[in-house]
């Protein structure tokens, strides 16, 4: 892995559980407990092999309405228990290598409960872009200089 | 500046064009929608999943809390 990566797009959404970040944490890491619960309305979770250590991979089945089973997969990169996970992340049954995305799940006690924010950044393809880093830090800054002139 | 506007360009940000002795600068609106097209599938996902992990939770009753920590 590259020690740069270029952020595309990242989104967060955050929910109180009710339950402490140590059963949370399990739910999310312990499969027989994680097919229980997976997914929004209306998808499955037909199958899940969570191999939870640094550098151990996942894969999810997901079964939707109309029966279709798509796959998600990736790698854990941070594993600390009750407290956060992070994990690349790829539709398709075999984890590759050249992720286009990363998720972090942060478990934090609140009251006798948990708060958990899941963060999904989506990665441009980091072969191909970081070349342009340095371009485009140059960049930021002549676009500042660019609409500074722009009258 | 020409180079700060061709790394915009070869990303598929910004266009150009030139009009006589200047060029001008175009914002290419789709390479945007690609990016939200991607938050508009991923947010309702993740809203639904973490409705699921709370609904979960709720429904439960409160089992003999073993302690199964690692």
């Amino acid at each position: 892995m590259t020690d740069h990566e270029i952020i595309a797009e990242r989104l967060t959404v955050s929910r109180h559980i009710p339950a402490p970040p140590d059963d949370v944490f399990a739910a999310w890491t312990q499969a027989d407990l994680f097919v229980k619960w997976w997914g929004p309305v209306g998808v499955t979770c037909i199958e899940a092999v969570l191999d939870v250590g640094v550098g151990k991979t996942y894969r999810i089945g997901n079964q939707l309405p109309d029966g279709t089973v798509v796959w998600i997969s990736g790698r854990y990169l941070e594993v600390r228990p009750s407290r956060l996970l992070r994990y690349t992340w790829a539709v398709g049954p075999v984890e590759r290598d050249a992720a286009s995305s990363i998720v972090i799940v942060e478990f934090s006690p609140a009251g006798s409960g948990t708060d958990i924010v899941v963060t999904h950044e989506r990665i441009e393809s980091v072969e191909a872009r970081e070349n342009h880093l340095a371009d485009w830090l140059g960049c930021l800054a002549g676009l500042v200089e660019l609409f500074d002139r722009a009258t | 500046m020409a180079k700060h506007v061709a790394v915009l360009e070869a990303a598929g940000l910004v266009s150009t064009r030139k009009v006589g002795r200047s060029r001008r600068c175009f914002l290419v609106v789709d390479a945007l929608a690609d990016a939200d097209e991607w938050i508009m599938t991923c947010r309702p996902f993740w809203n639904g999943t973490l409705d699921s992990l709370a609904e979960h939770f709720e429904s439960k009753t409160p089992p003999d809390r073993g302690k199964k920590n690692e």
